[in-house]
């Protein structure tokens, strides 16, 4: 597969939270077009995705939403990977903890869109996220603290033209 | 210096009211998943197919007041509209409280129903045995102002364990007794 190259973290949700918060990774790779899904979203659609982000990160329960996979799951291959859901689609992506400031905080990042019409997850989608998530093992809490300062720099800018 | 970023619910009206609507939602399904027929009910008060009530709660930014309440009613809920004063995050940052935590709440303080109950709430128990405990009031009500009264909480015997705490919602039913000062009457499970 394609190596990962250049990359980044958008954070989308969380970054003031204690223990969880969610990004996208932005990169040139055809596995990873989460982001512009995203982007590309109706207002309701964006709506959906970021109250199942709030239900995340109060630890709500609900698995029509967002889950993950266990052990007994594909031979406990994809334990790390994550799943936000919504009809008929899916955005894959891996948690992590990649503060250093704080090892309880725990942060998916989302990889890959997918339309689902069948009822059972499909193997290759989650391969390709575990792939990736391999990749940026080494790298994503460097990642996720650039992250976390361009949107300080993005916040601090908007207060000043404010 | 930093600005806190603010709750995508702060964008527009249209953004709180399509996340409140969803927190009802989820609660909502909750009770569709406790049994089949819930669904057909609902569908038959809604006036709609089975599959349609799939594509109504999918739409929550589309719910009204009316719905709220026909939906809740079928299914034997009732609905409160509740404004709270989020002190520790008035602008907004963390977005609305979940409604499901509020249920959970009332029900923890064991589902008061009017303002004398929801004084007498105990402040400590003690625990008799496995089926019994003790609840003692620390209440300024007038209601309690001219004697002791004690409650007697009659529990589930969920723990097999006497040590292991109890919690408020171990208890199944509320009874309350007057006593003289100082002299908790209690009742026998």
């Amino acid at each position: 597969m394609p190596e990962i190259k250049k990359c980044t973290i958008k954070i989308l949700a969380g970054e003031d939270h204690q223990f969880r918060g969610v990004g996208v990774l932005i990169c040139n790779h055809e596995d990873v077009n989460a982001n512009s899904i995203i982007n590309g979203m109706s207002a309701n659609e964006r709506r959906h995705l970021n109250t199942s982000f709030d239900y995340w990160l109060l630890r709500k329960n609900v698995s029509k939403r967002y889950h993950g996979w266990n052990q007994s799951d594909f031979g406990g291959r994809y334990v790390q990977c994550f799943v936000f859901k919504w009809p008929e689609n899916r955005i894959y992506g891996f948690l992590c903890h990649p503060n250093k400031q704080n090892g309880r905080y725990e942060f998916c990042v989302l990889i890959l869109h997918d339309h689902k019409t069948q009822r059972l997850t499909d193997d290759s989608n989650l391969r390709r996220v575990e792939d990736i998530r391999i990749q940026l093992v080494a790298s994503v809490a460097q990642l996720f603290l650039e992250a976390l300062e361009n949107l300080k720099k993005k916040r601090d800018a908007y207060g000043t033209q404010k | 210096m930093a600005l806190k970023s603010k709750h995508w619910t702060e964008n527009s009206t249209k953004d709180f009211i399509y996340r409140i609507a969803s927190d009802f939602i989820e609660q909502i399904n909750a009770k569709l998943d406790e049994a089949e027929g819930n669904r057909e009910e609902l569908a038959k008060a809604l006036g709609v197919s089975k599959g349609r009530v799939s594509q109504i709660l999918n739409n929550p930014g589309n719910f009204t007041l009316k719905m709220i309440v026909k939906c809740a009613r079928v299914l034997g809920l009732k609905v409160s509209i509740v404004a709270y004063e989020d002190k520790e995050d008035t602008g907004n940052r963390l977005g609305p409280i979940d409604s499901e935590i509020f249920r959970t709440c009332w029900n923890r303080m064991g589902a008061p129903r009017d303002y004398w109950t929801l004084d007498a709430q105990p402040t400590g128990f003690m625990r008799l045995n496995t089926q019994t405990a003790v609840g003692f009031i620390a209440s300024d009500s007038e209601l309690w102002a001219n004697s002791a009264w004690s409650c007697v909480y009659h529990f589930k015997p969920k723990y097999e364990d006497e040590e292991q705490p109890l919690e408020e919602g171990d208890f199944q039913n509320l009874f309350m007794t007057s006593s003289k000062k100082d002299e908790f009457r209690m009742i026998q499970a």
